[in-house]
């Protein structure tokens, strides 16, 4: 019984937004010129991911090949954790990051080609696996590569019947949540959930994450074409 | 866990009226510090619900169930001429809601008040209970109570200061929030006023030019502060004046804590003997018997219920439980309120009383060693199980010449309802008004230097004896929810009302409505008490081509109305089942679905949940289906009635020969059950008849049992053990099942010692068959009713039955002793019973009518849901008899008589008596059998011997039959009319 109650009955959530509101949303990019070909900082809320990524390099594959790695150096939360370098649920968050980007890179453009990504975990508080694509979509960009499209990413969570957006840890704990990405025209070509759900509330938390994915690629968008007139 | 340090960080604007902050903690947990950062979110759209403040109309949105919430305070509040007050709102802190949640939730005072969100949040970590009574609060219109989110809001909150502690943190946000108010509501001329009970909050308002009071000096500015002010908790009134008793001081929380760990401290439940208030039991984990805690140091201030932490004393201290009957009346009979000389004297009585016992305990040491009992000692509290309470005032603690005049507050005691709990000490300017009266009392504390706990005066009931009054004390002492359904649950009913029918195109695109089977052609009957309005059952048989039977059982399909989440579901979900009292029903569910759209009425189209099954000759079971159905009963029997027409030769019609199959197959399949081992236990259950018109109660009967009753339980039975297969094969982890566990062998060995000792006879509790037959072996060839009385005292011995999610226990251990069959559970009346309804639509998913709602789907929910429709069970059935006896004793008003009594207990200073006809059983206490000093008690006989009030030697042991006269007293001492038996 001492759990926060994490939607009150006049609807604030436990840090005070509103069931539809997102944390503050920061997006950088080209934060690291020298050090790498296209840089993005995301933030979301208090998680925050820095992306580096280096390409396209020569290959001696047919085709592209993307390779994604993800780290999360143990400053990222409070209990100082070592994340291995094998961890599982990491190597499996690059692999869903690295599909996701691959369809919407131009590949026939790109044969026999490497690109590296490195999302590195600055500070986690939930939606990591959003703040990834993120980052690596503006990192994509930044480092010019031919996309058909940019994919955004957010987190929903459901609180009985009420869908939250953008989770932060907390949420992430005790509530049944989904990780959506979605392309312009709302096209989902991420989705992923690993909690239980009744079925007839997954539509509602894909509406209204789906809503969440064009408000942050608004975000991106201006994130862009800042760093476009910058140079 | 321990937050040390929370320290605020500057603020950022995100988009306009939204602000993020950062909120630092510094943890520390084993000594290492962690630092933690949230997020703040701080906002300027969040409205002070006032009816009649205009700049915050746009801020109301829609909250989490879709709708927009209203202002609720009102616009023109509570105006006090005095003290140039006016027109003002109430802002509560913390320590207020904690002590006074009564006086809040009082109709006649305390309107228009605020909730900050820090009060909320620190009641909420607390006292979860109060806060659930505070958030019933804020959603009860009538009160006109709001929460504001005074922390998120950008102009009320402010950082915690580097090195300040988290109450004058909370103190200081609290005092922002009327700082707030007050400014804006300057222009319409409402103030707000901080209540709070804290000294130096209240002087720091003051210098920032809010209004601050404390409740007791609030409540004095109000016209009808006099009967108000009996309602403020008691706080410091008390501590000063009383040294009665010097109680051993808890130990600290971290050594409970350690003890409990190292294995030198228990834990348990404490349960407090109905016969002996100083003698107490708690159920530890790690011995294999209760432990036992005697007398009052060692109580050390426990309740009957509370959880406890106790150690064991050491062995020279090990006693026997005591075979005395010990009651507050006796001890403490003449004690004052006020008065402190008499005490000594009584403290003294009672001790002697205890060391009597101990003397006698220690003589007898080498005798019966085995039965010395480890005791124990109380050292600390977990959690109190304090509620309110029902009781009265002790007419002793009033001096009837000097109180009655004055008006002064004075403290009287109020003796409780339950026998179990100590008599509560109260101020009260009112003594006058209260004697005689009904009374609900709440307890504040219990201070180590006082013998009682002291409380406060909540309401009145109505005089003592006053029908009413009795009843409703009657449920709250049981904690059953009585009050009218809210507007909230009334809204999820069928808006057609009474008028909703079966639709009768069966093929209007309802997909559900298509998965209904009709079966409004065959002939289908209920059987019922008489009188009987909420007909859960119904039945049919048919002979079919091939020889077999089909027979069907018809449920009510409550879950039709009643859906899954919806604020009906929880109500019925909290409320747990109906409670039946003599002349009340207090339902489960509103009346509209109970009795008329669920009710299976005869002549009328109805939905149902249908268990079909095939059987042959032998009631042998070939095949079974589920399936909703529509259905159309042709008529409802009362018992008696079905009876009659089964045995007129005359009948040949269907519909009666429909019933005498069923009577056959009822009767074949009681048999195999019994040959199974079922018990047939005996409980003295009687029926008190009212008078139609003044409905008062005028004879008592014993339940009567026809053969027409045994038909309708036996496929009832046979129904819910079926259902329990089905759903425990599609829901292994969660089916709602019933169970009935094998009574420990050591529950008998006392009933097995007086058999063998007074009749030479034994039962054998191997088995539940070998108990049944050896249970029909007991009998006295010159006593019929011997039998009986030997199952009504197995039944004492046997463990209650309770509700489980089947994940919880494997599935040897599902097994229903007392019906001997492996697995059991509740399915035929899901108007008085949640967990029918819960296996209702686990039974519907089942059979893929329609899916399984997610909360009886998951485990820790489930878990809930049992844990309170056990408890709400016991209180029910405890409630029905409570009831009873309370009319038996009405009834014994009138019909003084001399009947026969059996002796099943007996004890050094009394005897207690059952009389079969009437279903009571008293106490009879030494001082009334006869000469209190002549007396010996034989224990290992069962047996008393005294002299008489005329002068004769008597001896009395168990099983004994005597003649007794009975009479109805009315005990002024509680107040509760009871039988009372006098010896022959």
């Amino acid at each position: 019984m001492s759990h926060q109650e994490l939607l009150s009955p006049e609807g604030f959530r436990y840090d005070g937004r509103r069931c539809n509101e997102q944390r503050n949303f920061n997006l950088e990019l080209n934060t690291h010129p020298h050090a790498a070909d296209g840089s993005a900082i995301c933030s979301m809320g208090n998680t925050k991911v820095l992306s580096l990524l280096r390409g396209p390099t020569d290959s001696n594959d047919s085709g592209l090949s993307l390779s994604v790695s993800i780290i999360q150096p143990p400053y990222a939360k409070s209990d100082r954790v070592q994340v291995s370098k094998n961890d599982r649920r990491f190597a499996e968050l690059s692999l869903m990051v690295q599909r996701t980007l691959l369809q919407s890179i131009v590949q026939k453009a790109y044969p026999r080609t490497n690109i590296n990504i490195k999302l590195t975990i600055l500070s986690a508080d939930g939606s990591i696996l959003a703040a990834c694509v993120n980052s690596a979509t503006a990192a994509l960009v930044d480092a010019g590569i031919a996309l058909y499209d940019t994919v955004t990413a957010i987190t929903v969570g459901i609180h009985d019947i009420s869908p939250l957006i953008d989770c932060n840890a907390i949420e992430e704990i005790d509530l049944p949540y989904l990780t959506i990405g979605t392309i312009s025209n709302s096209k989902i070509n991420l989705l992923l959930m690993e909690s239980k759900t009744p079925l007839d509330k997954l539509q509602k938390m894909i509406n209204l994450g789906t809503e969440g994915c064009i408000q942050i690629r608004n975000q991106l968008d201006i994130a862009i074409r800042k760093s476009a007139i910058k140079h | 866990m321990t937050t040390t340090a929370a320290v605020g960080g500057k603020r950022k604007r995100v988009s306009s009226g939204l602000y993020v902050s950062q909120k630092v903690y510094v943890k520390s947990r084993n000594g290492n510090a962690t630092k933690i950062v949230r997020e703040h979110y701080l906002r300027s759209d969040i409205p002070c619900c006032s009816r009649i403040c205009e700049n915050c109309n746009d801020f109301y949105k829609p909250g989490p169930n879709g709708q927009i919430p209203n202002p609720i305070l009102s616009e023109s509040p509570l105006d006090l001429k005095s003290l140039n007050i006016g027109k003002h709102y109430i802002l509560v802190d913390t320590n207020i809601v904690l002590n006074a949640i009564d006086i809040l939730e009082n109709d006649k005072v305390l309107y228009d008040v605020i909730i900050p969100q820090t009060v909320l949040n620190e009641v909420r970590n607390q006292s979860y209970p109060i806060y659930l009574r505070l958030r019933t609060l804020t959603k009860n219109e009538d009160k006109r109570f709001v929460v504001f989110y005074n922390e998120f809001n950008g102009e009320t909150y402010i950082p915690r200061k580097h090195g300040e502690i988290i109450n004058d943190y909370n103190d200081r946000l609290i005092r922002e929030t009327a700082k707030y108010y007050n400014n804006h509501l300057s222009e319409y001329n409402i103030k707000t006023i901080l209540l709070t009970s804290d000294k130096a909050n209240k002087e720091l308002a003051q210098r920032e030019n809010i209004l601050s009071f404390t409740l007791n000096e609030y409540i004095d500015l109000l016209p009808n502060s006099i009967e108000l002010k009996d309602m403020l908790p008691s706080t410091e009134n008390f501590d000063k004046s009383i040294n009665e008793i010097k109680y051993s001081e808890y130990y600290s929380s971290a050594r409970l804590m350690g003890g409990i760990k190292n294995g030198s401290l228990y834990q348990g439940n404490i349960t407090i003997s109905s016969y002996n208030f100083l003698e107490g039991n708690v159920n530890v984990n790690n011995l294999p018997k209760p432990l036992l805690i005697l007398g009052r140091e060692n109580l050390n201030r426990a309740f009957n219920g509370d959880q406890v932490v106790v150690e064991l004393l050491p062995k020279n201290k090990w006693k026997k439980p005591s075979s005395q009957i010990i009651d507050e009346e006796t001890i403490n009979k003449n004690e004052l309120g006020d008065n402190d000389e008499d005490e000594v004297l009584i403290s003294d009585k009672e001790r002697r009383l205890l060391t009597q016992e101990a003397i006698k305990e220690q003589g007898k040491d080498n005798d019966d060693e085995n039965k010395i009992m480890p005791t124990g000692r109380v050292v600390g509290i977990i959690k109190r199980s304090w509620r309110l309470y029902v009781g009265q005032l002790s007419p002793n603690s009033i001096n009837k010449d000097t109180d009655l005049i004055s008006n002064a507050p004075r403290n009287v005691f109020v003796i409780l309802m339950d026998k179990s709990l100590p008599k509560i000490r109260i101020r009260t300017r009112r003594a006058n008004d209260l004697i005689g009266k009904r009374i609900v009392v709440a307890i504040d504390s219990w201070n180590s230097n006082s013998k009682f706990p002291s409380g406060h005066f909540v309401r009145t009931l109505g005089e003592i004896e006053d029908k009413d009054a009795e009843q409703e004390a009657l449920l709250l002492e049981h904690d059953v929810e009585y009050r009218p359904f809210s507007k909230n649950v009334l809204s999820c009913l069928p808006k057609e009302g009474h008028d909703w029918k079966v639709p009768e195109n069966l093929d209007n695109g309802d997909i559900q409505l298509k998965k209904r089977r009709d079966l409004r052609d065959r002939l289908i009957c209920s059987i019922d008490p008489p009188g009987c309005v909420d007909i859960d059952d119904a039945l049919h048989a048919r002979k079919l081509p091939n020889g077999n039977y089909e027979v069907g059982v018809h449920i009510a399909d409550v879950t039709h109305f009643v859906k899954a989440g919806t604020p009906l579901d929880q109500e019925g979900a909290s409320r747990g089942t109906s409670v039946y009292l003599v002349d009340k029903r207090i339902d489960m569910l509103p009346m509209l679905l109970g009795t008329d759209l669920c009710s299976l009425k005869p002549y009328v189209d109805r939905f149902a949940f249908s268990v079909l099954w095939e059987m042959d000759e032998d009631a042998n079971i070939i095949n079974v289906e589920y399936f909703k159905s529509i259905i159309k009963s042709r008529e409802a029997f009362a018992y008696e009635e079905a009876q009659i027409r089964i045995d007129d030769e005359k009948k040949q019609d269907d519909l009666t020969k429909g019933m005498r199959i069923l009577l056959k197959l009822s009767k074949k399949l009681k048999r195999q059950r019994l040959a199974n081992g079922a018990l047939n236990l005996a409980s003295p259950e009687v029926k008190v008849h009212t008078d139609s018109e003044t409905s008062d109660p005028n004879e008592v009967e014993i339940k009567k049992l026809l053969d027409t009753n045994s038909l309708v339980e036996e496929f009832m039975l046979c129904a819910n053990i079926s259902v329990a297969r089905k759903i425990y094969d599609s829901f292994p982890q969660v089916a709602m099942l019933r169970r009935h566990g094998e009574p420990p062998a050591t529950n008998f060995e006392l009933l097995n010692d007086m058999l063998r000792l007074k009749k030479g006879l034994s039962i054998s509790t191997e088995s539940s068959k070998s108990l049944a037959d050896s249970l029909d072996r007991c009998i006295d060839s010159n006593d019929p009713y011997f039998n009986t009385l030997i199952r009504i005292m197995a039944t004492r011995c046997m463990l209650a039955a309770e509700y489980f999610a089947s994940g919880n226990f494997s599935y040897a251990e599902f097994k229903h002793y007392g019906l001997a069959v492996d697995i059991y559970t509740h399915f035929t009346s899901p108007i008085r019973r949640y967990c029918d309804i819960v296996a209702h639509r686990q039974l519907a998913a089942a059979i893929d009518y329609e899916p399984l709602h997610e909360i009886h789907m998951d485990k820790s929910k489930m878990d809930l849901v049992v844990k309170n429709i056990n408890k709400r069970h016991r209180n029910a059935q405890f409630a029905g008899r409570a009831s009873i006896e309370y009319y038996v004793g009405q009834v014994m008003k009138n019909n003084q008589s001399d009947q026969e009594g059996y002796i099943i207990k007996v004890f050094s200073n009394g005897i207690v008596v059952l009389v079969p006809k009437y279903g009571v059983e008293s106490l009879i206490k030494l001082e009334v059998l006869g000469d209190v000093n002549s007396s010996s008690f034989d224990e290992s006989n069962y047996s008393l011997t005294f002299v008489d009030k005329s002068g004769n030697k008597r001896t009395v042991s168990v099983f004994d039959k005597v003649n007794v006269s009975i009479e109805s007293v009315l005990d002024d001492f509680t107040g509760k009319r009871k039988v009372q038996l006098y010896l022959k």
